[in-house]
């Protein structure tokens, strides 16, 4: 390290630590810590020792990071400010490629000219359906659509789209069919696109549809074409990363045109600059990835290091990266991609690398799977234990099968000979890479899935990998350093139990009943007295669709330490209900399936009943099944779609039906919920699961009424998210996960609570 | 500490000076759209400034459609006030033989016209709230497509009332 080199990591870090606290710190305290931190640091740069303005500095940029993520307010004329949902004429431009991902469903990402013929800013998305016209990137269009807030789940440990769009400054999303879209110009793809385009084209006019698909991950990170097995396989492996576009395709297109201009005679020079216009034609090509953008810039200093005859620092362009995206998008700090590029590049940049091939492509391999593990297990729940040695056969096949599919891009536009000789190399390789992925997904125990790790858990594994390399840097320089490598252990029991906490605290004699925000349906969660864990209907779901079981009740359910389920009840077929279901089959090991009446079993001291009322010939809502939930004095009612006719049966069948809690039935509507199943239920605390603006005009105002009639408070989960019922069989408590309210309902009038 | 020079924090602190006073400067613009507003105008050239300042600040500064009546701003393109020019530029019939304001007519009354497109329309109407309203009828070759046989085409169908 040359002293002129100006350490960038401090800085960047802090920069970091300033944004990820922006949401704590009220934006007048920012402005005076920021005024005073630079008054304080010049003052001692003029005065004092110069060492000693670095704290201060560090602490005026970490104010700058805050300052830099704090939202401002929409501008006057941003499309945000609208009165929404709203339908209107909106004439914009293309911001990006649309993505095409079935094919009468495609995705818009717009910047806004105007709406219904007044000027208008903003960024929205667009969601078309029908089969869409030809588009490209720049075009301008005009579109009826509707337009909305975006809206994402609100429960606990699940993640939120619509949080997300936000950070990405989209406030406002929308829908329309494809035929009304009318483009106001032909479409003019600029060059980027065109060459993207040209590519994935050549791909699949030259193989079969999923190796066109692999190949188009690979090389240019677009999966839109790659079956979702084949994804599902590679994330099982884990080595998805091989499909996203990375610090690994960048250094592979770097190297080959370095080593083929070096071939070809040119200098050391020459083939850097070529480096570099390669590099920042394939960023162009690729687009905005946080990841993409992070290696470009490396790769970029690193070749104009060679250029200028400097010595390049790899943890400074690192540094550089980081603050470049963070400075221009600081909400990508909290996106799952930023941190998986960066933490597996800073594992790889810091571990110490042993001699010899195999030993080195180990230690690459174990140091990023290292850094990423907290990361992996924060967003996806995920701790691959195969992927040490998966990455060890397919990092090799990507890289032939990216290098080859790059060369076969330019054979292709060379002459179909060329192209057929690449195509037909490049082929096994793609075949291998997939066998590879299959062997490894299907080793059982591939991939298990924990709760997310805390904020605790995730200092003390920093500690202790940073033990751990302060330990081995002793050990090579001055033998035995028993102290640090007795820390490190330490610092990872101390992880590994905080990690482990939400699995060893399950059981703790309460009655849990989650009535989980799943849009338009319905998901519920009972966790008895011991732990296990019931679960009553998984939401929408099934292919070409956001499945709710898998993208809200498996991250719940893991993330509350649930690692198996006891049960599961899928109360009726329809899709609202049943669609999730298949996804939670695929991701736990459930040891019972309740889908019909049954006598009533104790789970763990609470006592389930399922209950079918007997309508012959009736409805498919009217036969679907009801779960009673009772612990002490406490019971609870999941009413799922009976409507009239089946709550008449159960009455007149006698069944028993009280209960504190009631899960309203089929969403609040006007044909459930009649006033003689209310006088029976008597319900003090009524939940109802519906979807915000839903078409059908759920939940219904009599319904909501005939509730209020028999004194019963109501939840729902369109305003209030999930609602968490919670009991110890004496008191009973709710929680509006949305604004974090709870409120108490004592069973007991004997006692005092 | 991890080895800065003099030299080095003093550049460092200086873009972070700089950086923060960008910060503020950009903040206090948000915060202030109708100031910002009024100074682009005394920003802008006198040639193309044709339109008093007042009406562009409300098209800035409306939050929503409904929120006041559509000002006569060269970028609104809905219909006209009715009070001030007899509704000419209001949604004209198929074959209304009535002149059309180019300075007043949105994009769908301008395809109306013989010989011009989507496209030509939405160019038309594009030039006009970027560069200001058109001072005459030939002031139109300012748009890209519109040359002399269009222009001779389209002259009795258009009128330009704007001062």
């Amino acid at each position: 390290m040359s002293r002129l080199a100006l350490p960038l990591a401090p800085l960047a870090v802090a920069f970091a630590a300033g944004i990820a606290l922006a949401p704590w710190i009220p934006p007048h305290a920012m402005w005076a810590l920021l005024a005073a931190a630079l008054a304080a640091s010049v003052l001692v740069l003029v005065l004092g020792q110069a060492v000693h303005a670095l704290v201060p500095l560090l602490a005026a940029i970490a104010m700058l990071g805050a300052l830099r993520a704090t939202p401002a307010p929409l501008p006057p004329d941003h499309v945000g400010r609208l009165p929404l949902p709203i339908t209107a004429r909106v004439e914009a431009r293309l911001a990006a490629e649309p993505i095409v991902w079935a094919p009468d469903r495609a995705r818009l990402a717009l910047d806004v000219e105007r709406v219904d013929g007044v000027v208008r800013t903003g960024r929205i998305l667009i969601g078309l359906y029908g089969p869409p016209p030809p588009l490209a990137e720049g075009q301008r269009l005009a579109v009826d659509a509707r337009l909305e807030r975006p809206l994402g789940f609100r429960d606990p440990g699940v993640f939120d789209a619509a949080a997300r769009l936000g950070r990405e400054g989209v406030h406002v999303t929308g829908s329309a069919s494809a035929a009304r879209v009318v483009p106001l110009e032909p479409p003019a793809p600029p060059w980027p696109a065109r060459v993207r385009r040209f590519a994935l084209a050549a791909f699949a006019e030259r193989l079969p549809s999923a190796s066109a698909g692999l190949l188009g991950g690979l090389v240019l990170g677009d999966r839109t074409t790659l079956p979702a097995d084949v994804q599902d396989a590679f994330r099982r492996a884990g080595i998805f990363h091989v499909l996203a576009v990375s610090g690994f395709n960048v250094a592979l297109l770097a190297g080959a045109v370095w080593t083929l201009t070096r071939a070809a005679g040119g200098g050391r020079r020459t083939a850097a600059a070529g480096g570099i216009v390669a590099v920042l034609g394939f960023a162009a090509v690729v687009g905005p990835e946080p990841s993409v953008i992070r290696a470009t810039i490396m790769a970029v200093l690193v070749l104009a290091a060679v250029l200028l005859d400097r010595e390049a620092s790899v943890t400074n362009s690192l540094a550089l990266a980081a603050l470049a995206i963070l400075a221009l998008r600081p909400g990508d700090l909290l996106d799952p991609g930023f941190q998986l590029s960066f933490a597996a590049t800073a594992g790889i940049v810091i571990a110490p690398m042993p001699r010899g091939t195999l030993a080195a492509s180990l230690a690459v391999s174990l140091a990023a799977q290292l850094a990423v593990l907290p990361v992996a297990l924060v967003h996806f729940n995920q701790l691959s234990t195969v992927g040490l040695v998966a990455n060890l056969a397919a990092v090799p096949l990507a890289g032939a099968a990216t290098v080859l599919g790059l060369l076969a891009v330019v054979a292709a536009a060379v002459g179909e000979v060329a192209a057929a000789a690449v195509f037909g190399a490049v082929w096994p390789v793609l075949l291998l890479l997939r066998a590879v992925a299959a062997l490894a997904a299907a080793v059982p125990g591939a991939v298990i899935r924990l709760p997310a790790p805390g904020p605790g858990a995730i200092v003390a594994y920093v500690a202790a990998l940073t033990c751990g390399l302060a330990a081995w840097h002793w050990r090579a320089r001055r033998g035995a350093g028993p102290a640090l490598a007795a820390l490190a252990t330490l610092a990872l029991l101390m992880a590994v139990a905080l990690a482990a906490l939400p699995i060893l605290i399950r059981g703790d004699g309460r009655l849990r009943v989650t009535v989980l925000d799943v849009g338009q349906g319905d998901a519920i969660v009972v966790e008895t007295p011991d732990g296990r864990a019931i679960v009553v209907d998984a939401g929408a779901g099934g292919p070409w669709r956001l499945d709710a079981g898998e993208r809200a009740v498996a991250p719940f359910l893991w993330n509350r330490g649930v690692l198996a389920l006891h049960a599961t009840l899928t109360t009726h077929a329809d899709i609202d209900h049943a669609g999730g279901m298949a996804a939670l089959h695929r991701l736990f090991a459930v040891t019972e399936r309740w889908d019909d009446a049954a006598p009533p079993r104790s789970v763990g001291g609470a006592l389930l009943t399922p209950i079918a009322p007997d309508v012959p010939g009736g409805r498919r809502n009217d036969r679907a099944v009801m779960l009673r939930v009772e612990l002490g004095l406490a019971s609870v009612l999941l009413a799922s779609d009976v409507e009239a006719a089946g709550e008449r049966a159960l009455l007149e069948a006698g069944v028993p039906l009280g209960a504190t809690v009631l899960k309203v039935g089929h969403h609040g509507a006007a044909t459930s919920s009649t006033a003689p199943f209310l006088a029976a239920v008597r319900p003090t605390v009524a939940i109802v699961s519906v979807g915000a603006r839903n078409p059908y005009g759920h939940p219904d105002a009599g319904a909501l009424a005939r509730l209020a009639a028999v004194g019963a408070r109501v939840y729902r989960t369109d305003r209030d998210g999930a609602v968490l019922v919670e009991t110890d069989g004496r008191t009973l408590t709710v929680t509006r996960w949305r604004d974090g309210s709870v409120e108490r309902v004592c069973l007991d009038p004997e006692t005092i609570c | 500490m991890f080895g800065y020079t003099r030299r080095q924090l003093v550049i460092v602190v200086s873009l972070v000076a700089g950086g923060a006073a960008g910060l503020a400067i950009d903040h206090w613009r948000r915060a202030n759209p109708d100031v910002v507003a009024y100074l682009e105008t005394l920003d802008r050239a006198p040639a193309t400034a044709r339109e008093p300042v007042v009406p562009r600040l409300s098209a800035r500064a409306q939050d929503s459609p409904h929120a006041s009546t559509p000002a006569p701003s060269r970028e609104s393109r809905g219909p006209a006030p009715p009070g001030r020019h007899g509704g000419r530029a209001r949604p004209a019939r198929a074959d209304d033989a009535t002149p059309l304001d180019v300075n007043l007519a949105s994009a769908a009354e301008l395809e109306r016209l013989p010989g011009v497109g989507p496209a030509l329309a939405a160019r038309i109407v594009d030039v006009r709230a970027r560069e200001g309203p058109f001072g005459s009828v030939d002031d139109l070759r300012r748009v890209r497509g519109v040359g002399g046989a269009t222009l001779e085409r389209l002259r009795p169908r258009l009128i330009v009332t704007t001062p």
